[in-house]
């Protein structure tokens, strides 16, 4: 689990701090939309459970599917009358939906339904209504188009074609918006970019169309490239690569390559990335003998934001991330180079239920790191959580001494997260 | 609609009853499946789950693994937990994926025996089936496994059926029975499966009776009768009733397995599990004598628990058309079963049930011995005189 066995493949452990969104919630996103899980009973229930959880129960129907339904492949008359069901209820509370998903599970990938066949034939019936059809299946996410990727590129499919472009530009790759403290909405309006749009900035379905009006999809996240891919094939909006990051200096390139894509100067961000470096440093010399745990659940390059750290002069305790992602190889490499001393822990490895926890000062980065390590203090933080930019270090340095000076209720922490796996 | 479900969430899947019934054995589970199935029972079926060192784990099923029948990648990732971790013994636990294209778990936990020497056991569940089945499964199969002999029989010596924190939470439940029948002179011999051991397992068969108080521990107590010609009793004590205790002391005199079940009428509705509901209702009836109930089962329904009029209910729809009917003033459930439209005319009395709400709820889950419960009998009883005055306390 040390060094020498990083990123191998082993049964998987899930520990209490593991999960993330699900697919689900990313597909409840799309505005005025309703959604059918089609599957044997045990595959919705975690969805479903997480749904109640946050309030989102109510736009979520499941149709179980039994032993004989499986067998004989013939569910599809069920679906179809399920949806007619559902649609005439929504209809009826005056919710008729805009958008319907039918999500399946990972047996309907070896069972082949057709179910853009199905949407189709709803379409038909239902022409006001657009039909997708969404995946959760996790057996898939060693492939091209894990189920992360898929349902971003779902959500955005329903985006229909807009007849001119604006000067707007749309956040791709990330669920939750950015916070609004953020300084790239000053720095884009700055580049010429009216309006700043994400899908969660929408109620209705008419408005979440704006989006294909945008003359530039921004992907902050890896997630979201294939989606914008997509988009720019269907909607002639082109994408630019603009991961988030936390060392300063890639902070200001990945602007420069905004600025690039949207054939605008660049503004002057001396001042942004002045508050940034010193904020990691001065958070450095607060924390003193603390030393950091970096967590891959919580950002998504931790070995860029490892070397952020270090060049600002935090001491690294541990860096626990599942698998390497193209676009963190060079700062891993980095990192095994110039400090091979900092070990790097698979947080689903088995061995990870009997390692000892850490009797450190340390302030770990994220819930899975956080659990796992046992450190003392821990930064509430899930999926990056709107951070971006300058002010996303500035930020995430303000949670650390936060998290610094108080012992971390885990147990709490984690109940108030909903996580789903 | 048939199986559409609205409002309510899934019951606990068969897989999340098999990794329960093993968490206490030192083991290793693997659920074969690429991630969900594990996350289910890891974030939302097991309360014990936060700073466990219990050894459950997802296999990494991924679709090239499905599509190629590759077994072997599982069995080597098993051995090489198993070198880490040294197990007691192995599950292998089914899921929807292993069920569609024909998985063996039974053959893959044979081969994994023959190539560890350690005991392992293959479950083919699949994620269309119950908890509570789950359970009932692995508990018989390790009884058939494990379960020896008896030189003697114990004196006093009990074992308690059927415990998980599905139908018990993890509040103490299990632990406040265990206290109760030794202040009564018992000794308690096999807590399956909350606290269970192997060793406690070789043993069971020296006891003098089983107490079975969830239906997931009845198919256990069927096979140690017919097997060792151990006779049980089937209820849970709730409440301040020592009626369960007095049946425990008849059937170590008479040798005579006994259940708790009565017949059901029209008034109050019980949905639960059901040696849980059918211990309800008698307290019930005994406090309150005359007052109609009927219990109604979403999870698993033994015939020989089950009284007359008892309703087995398949999903959401047949909930809602029971609700419907205007038989009940009040329902005594999980809260969640208050959420449908059909309920809105019913007393709800909150009986949370892990097994449905989950972590929703499972804070909540009362002791069944004691005050919490008895002030659940209390409520029904309250209601039912309300009801028959024709006026209601909702």
């Amino acid at each position: 689990m040390c060094c020498d066995n990083i990123f191998t493949n082993s049964l998987h452990y899930a520990s209490p701090a593991h999960g993330g969104w699900g697919v689900l919630k990313a597909g409840q996103l799309i505005p005025e939309s309703y959604h059918l899980f089609i599957s044997p009973a045990a595959c919705g229930r975690h969805g479903s459970l997480a749904a109640q959880m946050e309030g989102r129960r109510g736009t979520v129907s499941y149709l179980h599917l039994t032993e004989e339904s499986i067998v004989s492949g013939d569910y599809e008359q069920e679906v179809l009358e399920a949806a007619d069901l559902l649609i005439a209820m929504r209809t009826d509370r005056g919710l008729r939906p805009k958008v319907f998903s039918l999500f399946v599970s990972c047996i309907d990938d070896l069972l082949g339904t057709d179910l853009d066949a199905i949407c189709e034939e709803l379409g038909e019936k239902y022409p006001d209504i657009q039909f997708i059809s969404c995946h959760m299946n996790p057996t898939t996410t060693d492939t091209g188009v894990p189920p992360a990727v898929n349902i971003q590129n779902k959500i955005y499919s329903v985006l229909q074609p807009a007849p001119e472009t604006d000067t707007g530009v749309n956040i791709i790759g990330v669920l939750q918006e950015l916070h609004p403290d953020m300084e790239i909405f000053e720095v884009l309006r700055r580049m010429g970019a009216q309006e700043v749009r994400h899908i969660s900035d929408y109620d209705t379905y008419a408005g979440y169309q704006s989006m294909a009006r945008s003359r530039l999809n921004i992907v902050v996240a890896p997630p979201g490239k294939y989606a914008s891919r997509n988009m720019r094939q269907k909607l002639g909006i082109p994408f630019v690569m603009a991961l988030t990051a936390f060392r300063p200096e890639n902070i200001t390139k990945t602007y420069g390559q905004i600025a690039q894509a949207m054939g605008a100067q660049c503004p002057d961000l001396t001042a942004y990335e002045s508050a940034a470096e010193n904020a990691l440093k001065e958070t450095a010399r607060a924390l003193g003998d603390i030393k950091i745990i970096v967590d891959g659940e919580a950002v998504n390059r931790p070995f860029e934001f490892a070397r952020a750290l270090i060049e600002a002069g935090f001491t690294v305790h541990s860096i626990y991330e599942q698998k390497l992602i193209p676009a963190d190889e060079e700062d891993f490499q980095w990192v095994r180079e110039k400090h091979p001393e900092i070990p790097i822990y698979q947080p689903q490895h088995p061995k990870m239920t009997t390692a000892k926890k850490t009797t450190e000062e340390c302030v770990a980065v994220g819930y899975s790191a956080g659990y796992l390590s046992g450190a003392r203090h821990v930064v509430d933080l899930g999926g990056q959580n709107g951070l971006y930019g300058y002010q996303g270090v500035v930020r995430l340095m303000e949670m650390i001494r936060k998290a610094a000076a108080e012992e971390a209720d885990m147990k709490k922490m984690l109940q108030d997260t909903v996580l789903v796996i | 609609m048939k199986n559409l479900w609205i409002t309510l969430p899934a019951y606990a899947p068969d897989y999340s009853g098999i990794c329960s019934a093993f968490f206490d054995l030192g083991g290793i589970s693997v659920v074969h499946d690429a991630s969900g199935c594990t996350g289910n029972y890891t974030g939302y079926d097991e309360p014990r789950w936060f700073g466990t060192r219990s050894k459950v784990f997802c296999s990494g099923l991924r679709e090239i693994d499905a599509v190629m029948g590759n077994d072997e990648k599982l069995l080597g990732n098993l051995i090489a937990a198993g070198e880490d971790i040294d197990p007691t013994v192995y599950a292998v636990i089914g899921s929807p994926v292993p069920m569609v294209i024909g998985s063996d778990m039974k053959g893959i936990a044979h081969e994994l025996e023959e190539r560890t020497g350690v005991p392992a056991f293959g479950f083919d569940t699949n994620g269309l089936h119950l908890y509570d089945e789950g359970i009932s499964e692995a508990l018989c199969a390790l009884i058939r496994r494990f379960t020896e002999k008896p030189e003697e029989t114990i004196p006093g010596g009990i074992n308690v059926l059927g415990t998980n924190p599905l139908d018990f939470a993890n509040n103490g439940n299990d632990a406040m029975l265990t206290e109760a029948l030794e202040d009564r002179g018992y000794r308690v011999m096999g807590k399956m499966m909350m606290g269970a051991s192997i060793d406690q397992i070789r043993k069971l068969a020296s006891a003098e009776v089983n107490l079975v108080v969830s239906v997931s521990g009845f198919a256990a107590a069927e096979l140690l009768e017919r097997k060792y010609g151990i006779p049980y009793v089937a209820g849970n004590p709730v409440g301040s009733s020592e009626e369960v205790f007095s049946l425990i002391e008849q059937t170590r005199a008479d040798r005579k397995s006994r259940v708790i079940t009565d017949d059901a009428s029209d008034g109050i509705l019980i949905i639960g599990e059901q040696i849980t509901a059918n211990s309800l209702r008698r307290a019930i009836r005994n406090t309150c004598p005359g007052t109609g109930v009927t219990v109604a089962l979403m999870t698993q329904c033994q015939k020989a628990l089950r009284g007359a009029g008892d309703v087995v209910l398949t999903d959401e729809d047949s909930v809602a058309s029971l609700l419907a009917t205007g038989r009940f003033h009040t329902l005594i459930a999980d809260p969640l079963f208050g959420e449908l439209p059909e309920a809105a005319g019913l007393e709800l009395i909150s009986l949370p049930h892990s097994a449905l709400s989950s972590k929703l709820c499972w804070d909540a889950a009362p002791h069944f011995i004691g005050e919490q419960t008895e002030t659940i009998i209390r409520a029904a009883c309250e209601s039912a005189a309300a009801a028959a005055n024709g006026s209601s306390r909702k």
